[in-house]
């Protein structure tokens, strides 16, 4: 590839819409794995609650004839796995990492089996795609218009009113404080009358949603199909978006679109028959970013971190 | 003689104070516990088999007893625990430092992809044509594992997402070096050359598929109960893995237990996918992930992070999965019905309330409160 067709690539208006649908459900697992971390639970549950939630959109819309009812169908199931995830930790007193690869072995398995037992194939179950939305007059706007506001689906708005959303959740309600509350000091939380396991399941409930936002645009915004490993550890891509957030949503999300546009990147980039590097490398390249990002931000923290520390010892 | 007659004693009194009554009566009921989870799976199950199937007496008949029902099919039984049972170890490893690191998941791929290698290019002969090429896959693993690791001693990065992240990576590095620079084109698939007869594992037992890797997996897991409970360098990982905070302050160096025991958990792991490779592959052609490393921890879980009982239950595992096969080949239903088994076992085996001592306390409690229409202060449930 040369280095004009390099500039090409991102000066093409179909770049930054492939990012825009690559980052959505990236952006809703940090935003489901936030209101978690809030609450002082390591949701890896939210791959499972994606898959689950991208079959159950899949199944609905064919079932019902209406893309609408699918996504509906999908944030249910993810609300569903939610309630599954909050049982386990808050009733069972399961730790939250083995329940949640245990949501995800569940997921995964119950995906395929319901698919079989459907279709009588392993890999994939067909679903209704949304239309897409076309915003009158601000797709007239040259570049921004063609990105934001042409062919657009809609959970990519409701992506982005999520995250502003999670922040008016956290700043101004009184749930979220509760949350934050019950994450920072559970003991504390609950001295002052709060139910720090009715909060806790509430959080995860949340993020079961968002989480099924995430899985419901897969298989009927992104594609419209439900695929098998069609999730491919994007819920743990999500995770590691909203550690280097450091549970800032704004932040969180830009990095999931961070994440998104390597994504896409690596992804156009297989389109270019002279760039020679080949598709399985250049699938690395998402996973390389956030290990890459995870490690700088922790680095930064523990920067940050020990000078202090190493005062307060001389101090003593 | 002496030596000798010392070392019965010694093991007389192990052996009576491993069955005190107090420890007896927590087995039991630990194990009680562990089979009640079984027995619910199963019910789910087979529910769930019942919704599905349009036979399901027949699925269910496969499921249970088709494994039992032949030594070649009790074979497949040894076959399939055999990796279970190295990821089982590597994630007691694991967890009992007190981590979840998952790159055991990567640790097979890489381990089966170098050992492989190892055995096509360097071609050896006699013992040393499965030692080396299974040392190499160790090693790799080991080798590549140890960054995530270091990575968490060091900055406290997050091991769970980086060790998945990882995971991805290996993957697919992977899969563009059986499709791209080690491919043998002649195979007809993105696949490495065949590997050579005599690095190939031994069967064990005519008409069956149990090869000497079993051996070796019990082998390990012997070891690794010698290392975590019989030496200082298992003392200090079992230490930081419990408590780091005290583990430190007694002068235990944290950083170090952490790294060694996912280093060495990551290296078993990487041996299991060498000698997955080695005992039932032709050639190397994974294009995903093969999924024990997820299944390591539940093995582990279930076997209550303990090395001696990891061989159990992999055997568990093991039945279930050829079980699950049979059930597949025959009739209707698809294997993955194990993973919902697998799935409500680990929760409930792992989860600290299913009917433990503090659970009947609580639900005796709220009876009682519930009589006497007074609202227990600050909640029942409160037993953390």
């Amino acid at each position: 590839m040369t280095m004009r067709e390099f500039l090409q690539l991102f000066a093409t208006p179909e770049f930054y819409a492939m990012i825009l649908q690559l980052a959505t459900p990236l952006v809703f697992a940090a935003l489901a794995a936030l209101v978690s971390n809030k609450a002082g639970v390591l949701n890896i549950g939210i791959e499972g609650a994606m898959v689950s939630a991208a079959l159950a959109a899949a199944l609905f819309s064919t079932l019902t004839g209406s893309a609408m009812l699918g996504v509906l169908a999908g944030v249910f199931a993810g609300i569903l796995m939610g309630l599954f995830f909050a049982f386990c930790t808050v009733r069972l007193r399961t730790n939250h990492i083995l329940v949640g690869i245990a949501t995800n072995i569940l997921a995964a398995g119950l995906s395929v089996f319901v698919v079989y037992a459907i279709t009588g194939n392993k890999s994939d179950y067909p679903g209704i795609a949304m239309t897409p939305w076309n915003v009158p007059l601000l797709k007239d706007i040259p570049l921004i218009g063609e990105v934001f506001f042409t062919e657009v689906n809609p959970l990519v708005y409701l992506a982005i009113v999520a995250v502003f959303a999670v922040r008016f959740l956290f700043r101004r309600t009184v749930l979220g404080v509760r949350i934050l509350a019950v994450g920072k000091n559970e003991a504390a939380a609950a001295s002052v009358g709060i139910s720090t396991d009715r909060v806790k399941t509430i959080a995860l409930l949340i993020a079961g949603g968002l989480a099924g936002f995430g899985g419901a645009y897969l298989s009927l915004g992104y594609m419209s199909s439900f695929n098998t490993g069609m999730v491919a550890g994007r819920g743990f891509i999500g995770i590691a978006a909203e550690a280097i957030g450091a549970g800032n949503p704004v932040a969180t999300a830009l990095f999931a679109v961070l994440f998104g546009a390597v994504n896409a990147f690596s992804l156009a980039a297989q389109t270019f028959p002279s760039f020679t590097i080949p598709y399985e490398l250049l699938n690395t390249l998402p996973y390389l970013t956030t290990t890459a990002g995870l490690v700088i931000y922790s680095v930064i923290r523990y920067r940050k971190l020990h000078p202090r520390l190493a005062k307060k010892e001389i101090k003593q | 003689m002496k030596r000798l007659s010392a070392f019965v004693s010694r093991l007389c009194s192990w052996f009576k104070s491993q069955f005190t009554s107090r420890h007896l009566l927590t087995a039991l009921i630990e194990g009680g516990r562990t089979l009640i989870a079984i027995l619910i799976a199963y019910l789910v199950a087979f529910a769930v088999i019942g919704f599905v199937s349009d036979d399901p007496e027949m699925a269910i008949r496969w499921f249970v007893f088709g494994p039992l029902s032949s030594p070649t099919e009790f074979g497949e039984v040894l076959k399939n625990a055999t990796p279970l049972l190295f990821a089982g170890i590597a994630a007691c490893l694991i967890i009992k430092g007190g981590n979840f690191n998952m790159f055991t998941e990567g640790a097979f791929y890489a381990g089966g992809l170098i050992a492989a290698l190892a055995a096509i290019y360097f071609d050896l002969s006699g013992i040393l044509a499965i030692i080396i090429p299974l040392a190499c896959g160790t090693l790799a693993a080991m080798l590549i594992g140890y960054i995530p690791a270091k990575l968490k001693a060091k900055y406290e990065v997050n091991e769970f997402v980086s060790s998945i992240m990882f995971n991805f990576i290996v993957m697919w590095i992977g899969v563009w070096l059986i499709s791209n620079v080690v491919i043998d084109v002649t195979s007809g698939d993105n696949a490495t050359a065949p590997i050579p007869d005599a690095s190939r594992l031994r069967i064990l037992f005519e008409n069956t598929n149990v090869t000497t890797g079993l051996l070796i997996a019990l082998g390990v897991a012997v070891v690794a109960y010698l290392y975590m409970f019989r030496t200082r360098f298992g003392f200090r990982l079992r230490m930081t893995g419990d408590n780091k905070a005290f583990a430190r302050s007694v002068g235990i160096d944290v950083g170090r237990a952490g790294v060694s025991s996912q280093i060495l958990g990551i290296g078993v792991a990487g041996l299991g996918g060498g000698v997955e490779i080695l005992a039932n592959y032709h050639r190397f052609n994974w294009k995903t992930l093969p999924g024990f490393g997820f299944d390591g921890f539940m093995v582990a879980i279930i076997a209550k992070n303990r090395p001696l009982l990891v061989p159990f239950a992999a055997l568990f595992i093991g039945y279930l999965r050829s079980g699950a096969d049979l059930m597949a080949f025959n009739t209707d239903v698809a294997q993955e019905v194990v993973q919902i088994i697998q799935g409500l076992i680990l929760i409930l085996v792992a989860s600290e309330a299913f009917f433990s001592s503090a659970w009947f306390r609580g639900v005796i409690a709220k009876r009682m409160f519930r009589r006497k229409q007074l609202a227990p202060v600050g909640g029942v449930d409160d037993h953390a």
